[in-house]
Formats: C-alpha cells, sequence, structure tokens
C-alpha cells in the first residue's frame, strides 16, 4: 500500500512537502515570514483540496476503480491502506510545521474524500471541499474538528463499503451473483448521475 | 463569435451557474451588511465568508474557470476534437477566454459591490481597498490568464489548479504588500524630533523614522533601537526630526484605478503568451494549405 | 495531389515522402510503433514535423485512434458543435450516419459503448465535409459484422464526395479490395507506396529447387530456403517470364505485406 500510495501520489506528497519545508526554515527575510504565514495558515486546506478531494475522484473519474478495486485487496482495504499513508504523511508535515493545525488537516482530509466519494468529479469535488472545509474551520476548533473529521472518515467508510458491494461477484459454481441494488445505487440512478460499472455490470 | 459562446455555456455552464450563485450570495451579504442602519463593531459571521470570498474571488476564478479551460482538453484528449475543426486553435482560445472573461467581469462588478462592514462605507479606506468593482475586475483577470496559461503549460487539471493558486497568492501578495503603496511617492510628515508627526485621518501609513541632519532618513543606532522612548538618544546622536511617510486616503480610488491596469496588462501578457504557444504549437489544421 | 509528404521527419519517423491523389483511399499499415499516429498527427496539423514539410490541399478531418469526444455531450450536442465550429457543416449527412448505426441521440458520449463513440466521431468528421479524412485504426472498437459496413459506407462516402480518405491500420487481412493505395511503413521508414493493383502485379512468389538467387531479374523481397526448394518473393516487371522447373504464382496483399513486414524485421 506505501508503494501504491508513494507511486500514485508522489508529486502532490513532493509539492507539499516542499510547501512545509518553505514554513519550516527559518529565512530572515519579512517577505518569506509572510509567504510562511500564509502557509501555515493555509496547510489543512491545501490538504483538504489537493490530498482528501481527488484520492477518490479521480479514481472515478478516470474509471480506474476498475483497476483498484479489481485487484485482491479489497476496496476497503485498499481505501485504508491509502489513507493510512496520507494521513501518516500529511499528520507528520503539519507537526512540523504547526503542531495545533493537525486536527484541521485531518478535519479537511475527511472532508476531502467524503466529497469526492460523493461528487465523483476531481474540480467539482475540490470545490465543494473548499468551501465547506472553510467553513468549518472557521467555527470550530481543533479538538472538535478532529472529532469530526473521523465521524466523516467513518461515514466515508461506511459508504464505500455500501458502494463497493454493489459490484457483482461471481459465484463458485461459475453463475454471476445478482448485483445487489442498494439504496446509494437507486438514489445515484434516479439522479440520472451515469454510474457505469452498474450499467456494464 | 456565437459559436464561440454557444460552445463555452454548453461546455461550461454548471461551473459558470455555481460561481454565479456563490457570487450573488455573497454580494448580497456584503451589501445587506453595508444597508444595515446599526453600523456594528465587528463583522457579522455571514459577511465574513462573503469577505473571504471577495478576498479570493480571483483564485476561484482561476483555478475553477482557467486553469481547466485547456489542461482538461489535454487530459480528455478532446483537444484533437475542438482544434480539429474550421475554427483554428487560436480563435477557439481567444472566444473562450474572451466569453469568460466578460462573464468573469459581471461576477466581479457584483462581487465589488460591498465591503461587508458598515463602519467603514463612507468613504473610500485603504484597508477596504479590494471592495471596489474595478479592483475585484483585475483580479478576476489575472486569475482567469494565469489558470489558463498554467493549463496550457501543465496539461494536467490538478497540476495547472495548483500552480495557479500558488501564483495567485504569490502576485496578489505582492502587490497588496509591496507594490500598492508606491504607485504614487508618499507624502511626508514632519515634526521636531521629540514630538510624533501628525498624519492625515485614514491615511495608509507607509514608512517612518527619523531624519538626520542632513533631511534624509538615519538609520537609528543599535544604542537607540533598544530604548521604549528613543527620541533623545536619536537626538543626541544628530536626529533632527521625525518623519512619517503616508498615502492620504483621498489616493484610494486612483491607486485602484491603477492596479487594475497593473493586473489588466499583467493579465493581457499571460494571455498572449497563452495565445503565441497556441499558435506556434497548432497550425489551423483546415485551412486551404496550397500546395508547394 | 490533395496530400503531399516530403521529406518528413519526427520522432519514430525517418525522411517519409509520398503523395496521394484527389479521391484515393490508401491504407497506412504499419507494426505496432512504426510511426503510423505520428504521420497522422503531422498531416492534421496536431504534430509539427522536425524536419521536412507537409502539404494539404484543403479542408482535413482527423479521427484519434481512442475516439476523444466530449463526454457530456449528446450525440445531439455534437453535431450543434460541428454546425457552429465548422464553415461548411452537411447536417443530413452526420445525422444519417448516426441514423444508420442506431447511435441514441440523447444519452451523454460518455455513457455510450466504444462502438457507438467511434460513430459519433465519425459523424462529425464527416459532416464537415472534409476534402481529406484522416482516420487512425477506425475500425479497432467496431465488431466484425459492423466493420464491413463500416467500411463500405466510408467508400460510398469517398464516392460520393470525391474526398481522399487515409486510414492507418495493422489488419492486414482487412485491406482486400478496400485501399486502392498502400503505404507500408515499418520503423519510421516507407517500405512500399504505390498502387495495390500495379504493386500486386509486381509482386510475384517463386518457387523451385534450392539455389541462392530467384530465376528472374528483379528486386528479391524475401528469401525462404529448405533443404531442396527456395522460394523468392520478388518485386519484378509484369513482363517476366519464370521456366520450368520454377512455379511462380501471384501473391495476395496480405502476403505482400506480411513479406515486406518480415523482410525489414
Amino acid at each position: 500500500m506505501i508503494w501504491l500510495t508513494w507511486r500514485q501520489h508522489r508529486a502532490v506528497l513532493v509539492t507539499t512537502a516542499v510547501l512545509a519545508a518553505v514554513a519550516v526554515v527559518p529565512w530572515a527575510s519579512g517577505w518569506l515570514d509572510l509567504i510562511q504565514e500564509v502557509i501555515r495558515w493555509a496547510f489543512a486546506g491545501v490538504v483538504a483540496v489537493f490530498w482528501g478531494a481527488p484520492l477518490l475522484a479521480r479514481e472515478f473519474e478516470e474509471r480506474t476503480y476498475f483497476l483498484a478495486w479489481g485487484q485482491d485487496v479489497s476496496p476497503l482495504s485498499w481505501f485504508l491502506g491509502k489513507s493510512l499513508v496520507l494521513c501518516g504523511a500529511f499528520s507528520l508535515l503539519t507537526l512540523l510545521i504547526e503542531p495545533g493545525q493537525v486536527g484541521y488537516s485531518l478535519l479537511g482530509f475527511a472532508v476531502g474524500v467524503l466529497s469526492g466519494l460523493i461528487v465523483r468529479r476531481t474540480v467539482a469535488a475540490m470545490a465543494a471541499t473548499a468551501l465547506v472545509f472553510v467553513a468549518l474551520r472557521i467555527n470550530l476548533g481543533p479538538v472538535a474538528s478532529a472529532v469530526l473529521g473521523a465521524a466523516l472518515f467513518v461515514v466515508t467508510v461506511t459508504m464505500l463499503r455500501h458502494v463497493a458491494r454493489t459490484r457483482p461477484r461471481g459465484t463458485a459454481d461459475g453463475t454471476p451473483a445478482p448485483a445487489g441494488f442498494g439504496w446509494w445505487t437507486r438514489f445515484r440512478a434516479t439522479r440520472r448521475v451515469r454510474l457505469s460499472w452498474f450499467r456494464d455490470a | 463569435m456565437k459559436a464561440m459562446v454557444w460552445l463555452t455555456w454548453r461546455q461550461h455552464r454548471w461551473v459558470l451557474l455555481s460561481t454565479a450563485v456563490l457570487a450573488l450570495i455573497a454580494s448580497s451579504l456584503l451589501v445587506a451588511v453595508d444597508l444595515t442602519e446599526s453600523p456594528g463593531r465587528s463583522v457579522p459571521l455571514p459577511a465574513f465568508y462573503a469577505v473571504l470570498l471577495q478576498t479570493a474571488f480571483g483564485a476561484v476564478i482561476g483555478m475553477f474557470w482557467g486553469a481547466p479551460l485547456v489542461a482538461r482538453e489535454f487530459e480528455e484528449r478532446t483537444h484533437l476534437v475542438a482544434w480539429g475543426q474550421d475554427v483554428t486553435p487560436q480563435r477557439w482560445l481567444a472566444g473562450k477566454v474572451g466569453v469568460l472573461a466578460v462573464f468573469a467581469l459581471v461576477l466581479a462588478v457584483l462581487m465589488g459591490q460591498g465591503d461587508g462592514f458598515r463602519g467603514y462605507q463612507d468613504g473610500a479606506s485603504w484597508a477596504l481597498f479590494e471592495a471596489h468593482p474595478l479592483v475585484q475586475a483585475g483580479y478576476v483577470l489575472l486569475g482567469l490568464a494565469l489558470g489558463v496559461l498554467f493549463g496550457l503549460l501543465a496539461r494536467h487539471t490538478l497540476t495547472a489548479m495548483a500552480f495557479t493558486l500558488a501564483a495567485y497568492v504569490g502576485v496578489r501578495m505582492l502587490l497588496a504588500l509591496g507594490w500598492r503603496e508606491h504607485y504614487l511617492p508618499a507624502e511626508r510628515a514632519v515634526a521636531p524630533v521629540r514630538e510624533a508627526a501628525s498624519v492625515p485621518k485614514g491615511a495608509e501609513i507607509v514608512a517612518s523614522g527619523y531624519l538626520g541632519g542632513d533631511g534624509e532618513p538615519m538609520a537609528v543606532p543599535d544604542i537607540c533601537a533598544r530604548l521604549s522612548r528613543p527620541a533623545a538618544c536619536i537626538a543626541a546622536n544628530g536626529g533632527t526630526d521625525s518623519y512619517v511617510d503616508y498615502q492620504p486616503v483621498e489616493r484610494v480610488f486612483g491607486f485602484q484605478v491603477t492596479e487594475f491596469l497593473v493586473c489588466f496588462l499583467l493579465a493581457l501578457g499571460l494571455f498572449v503568451l497563452a495565445h503565441e504557444r497556441i499558435r506556434r504549437g497548432w497550425r489551423p489544421s483546415r485551412t486551404h494549405r496550397r500546395l508547394a | 495531389m490533395t496530400v503531399r509528404v516530403e521529406n518528413v521527419s519526427k520522432w519514430a519517423l525517418h525522411h517519409c515522402s509520398f503523395e496521394l491523389p484527389a479521391g484515393s483511399v490508401t491504407a497506412l499499415v504499419g507494426a505496432n510503433g512504426a510511426g503510423k499516429t505520428t504521420l497522422l498527427n503531422i498531416l492534421a496539423g496536431h504534430l509539427p514535423a522536425d524536419f521536412g514539410h507537409v502539404a494539404v490541399a484543403g479542408r482535413v478531418a482527423f479521427v484519434p485512434q481512442d475516439k476523444p469526444m466530449y463526454k457530456g455531450f449528446t450525440p445531439l450536442d455534437v453535431l450543434k458543435f460541428g454546425g457552429h465550429m465548422n464553415k461548411v457543416w452537411d447536417e443530413y449527412r452526420a445525422h444519417s450516419w448516426l441514423h444508420r448505426y442506431r447511435v441514441p441521440l440523447k444519452l451523454r458520449c460518455g455513457d455510450l459503448s466504444g462502438g457507438q463513440r467511434a460513430h459519433v466521431a465519425f459523424a462529425l468528421a464527416l459532416g464537415s465535409r472534409p476534402d481529406v479524412l484522416l482516420l487512425d485504426e477506425p475500425l479497432a472498437e467496431l465488431d466484425p459484422l459492423a466493420r464491413r459496413k463500416v467500411v463500405r459506407d466510408l467508400l460510398a462516402e469517398v464516392a460520393d464526395t470525391g474526398m481522399t480518405l487515409l486510414y492507418s491500420t495493422h489488419v492486414v487481412a482487412e485491406l482486400g479490395g478496400v485501399a486502392d493505395r498502400l503505404l507500408l511503413l515499418s520503423d519510421g521508414k516507407l517500405l512500399v507506396d504505390g498502387d495495390t493493383d500495379e504493386l500486386l502485379g509486381e509482386h510475384l512468389e517463386i518457387v523451385g529447387p534450392a539455389a541462392d538467387e530467384p530465376p528472374v531479374a528483379g528486386e528479391v523481397v524475401l528469401a525462404r530456403h529448405q533443404q531442396r526448394q527456395s522460394s523468392f518473393v520478388v518485386r519484378c516487371p509484369e513482363s517476366a517470364v519464370v521456366e520450368e522447373p520454377w512455379t511462380a504464382r501471384p501473391v495476395t496483399l496480405e502476403e505482400l505485406v506480411v513479406a515486406h513486414l518480415e523482410a525489414a524485421a
């Protein structure tokens, strides 16, 4: 999972790490102080918009979930593994920059991932994440943010399990199992948001 | 022209509409607070959100309108469709950017209507420099041009959005904190060294310090810098006057116009770069090319 | 001539030159990675050539191999797009193509099957009434039955409008009876360029006793030697006479292509 996460997200990981480095290194210039201030303030937002939102939305948009979820690793452990690695990475970076912000980063990541799962389009998910995150960030303290983040994460996992379960699975004797069309599927279908895999199935 | 209006609307209607809704809400909040009878001490929360969006509006346009414009075409490989018709790639770009720019300008005028803070509403103020249609117009043009150019160079939506955000924040900081105070030479108020120079109401202070015997600003000696009341020390070290450099509040509008022009010219330059890039990269595929 | 390529080099391509007459149907054949897509992209104006000169008389339409299309557009939107973006637009022609292949007009392109999306791309290209139509692996997404129908309809369009058609393929078996010109690319070099009928007339497969050389004068494309028997694919004048104990027979287009590709490999 570490390898996959690194391979898929290395560009954004490296860029964010550079950003964090800029914020941490003590410069002797007034200009860079200000930039550092901006980075410190906005770091959780960057995590939300550029790490969280594309995580699932991109898989949907590029239809690579066929690939990612068609392996022996179950969709759930795929998601948990990736999230764990990414959470570890950004928590570390946030700790370096501003330890008080870890809660916000967690919340941002959770908001981003959830909106990616709901919206399923990268750019739209990023916009939604930015809006929701700014609203929450201003109104919540770091501890409340962490708690809400964890709660949202649980919601995401539950939804993802449901979505993943609707994929048809063959039975041992070769007859395809009926696809489980749950409430989620019907909800999506009535909203005319095309989920191609249900039809393809 | 009609073709490009149709195409732009057909392809981007959802993002255009949602941004418009966002801008309408924000602008109504900004104006509503201005119109309330009793000026508050602090900004009400909804208006605070609106002010936040007002500050970031150019970045929103750049990231969500500008950056995906070309980058998404590359990602989906639809540039082969878009640039394989009779409309040349340059005209495609100019048409799309033109339509989007007009739409963005309308939204910018909306966003610049209010300041969400009644206390400063009467007359101009340096603190609310951004709350002006012209300034907002400059920022959206700048954001859009940055987004389009980065989209064309990066060919990847997410990357282009990240670069646009970074570049926009950089340019915006440079303008607001670096250049803005120097659009015109600052006025200087001078007082005897033991007194504080008085500055007109509402002026933006650019610099302050002490003048030496030659009338030029002098460096404060280290021994004086440690003191809480350094005046006597300064006088002993050759300082004759204290001074404050400031921009008077009457200049706000002129500076807003200047800021718009700066942004407009920057945006124009960036757009010309993008246009040239496309013109060199893609020959119009359907013009009649004469056989040599 | 409607298409002229002079000494063009780019990436895999090395100094390619050829000309296509108006109204011709040309197959661009080559193995994967031979440079077919690069060549078509250069002709369509999406890639500048590093070296050499390309000229196309008239308007070009290009359908890339993966048939990219705006996912959010319905086929009707695509036709509207074609109408707005082109000076010449034949709505009827485009519409009837979609109708003929029963492409649902009100679904988003992102929801269509690969074959249906290919038909939308063809309809957009044909609707603009191009003088030169470039198709990159046009039949890749289609089933064998649809392939024949599409080929027949495309040939009808060519006959109808007099446009020049250049299409790339690596399925050699489907060449017969379609293309009247053949361009054979291998490793970026143009091996064969000519009229298919003339090419077929020029090539002979000659079989006889073991020998180092064939019994006729001409360019040996491919020589195969077994213990007691040699066979040659030879490019020689049609008037060449083969005497006993040698036997000669004409080659099929498929054999011709394979012989050239094998020799180049």
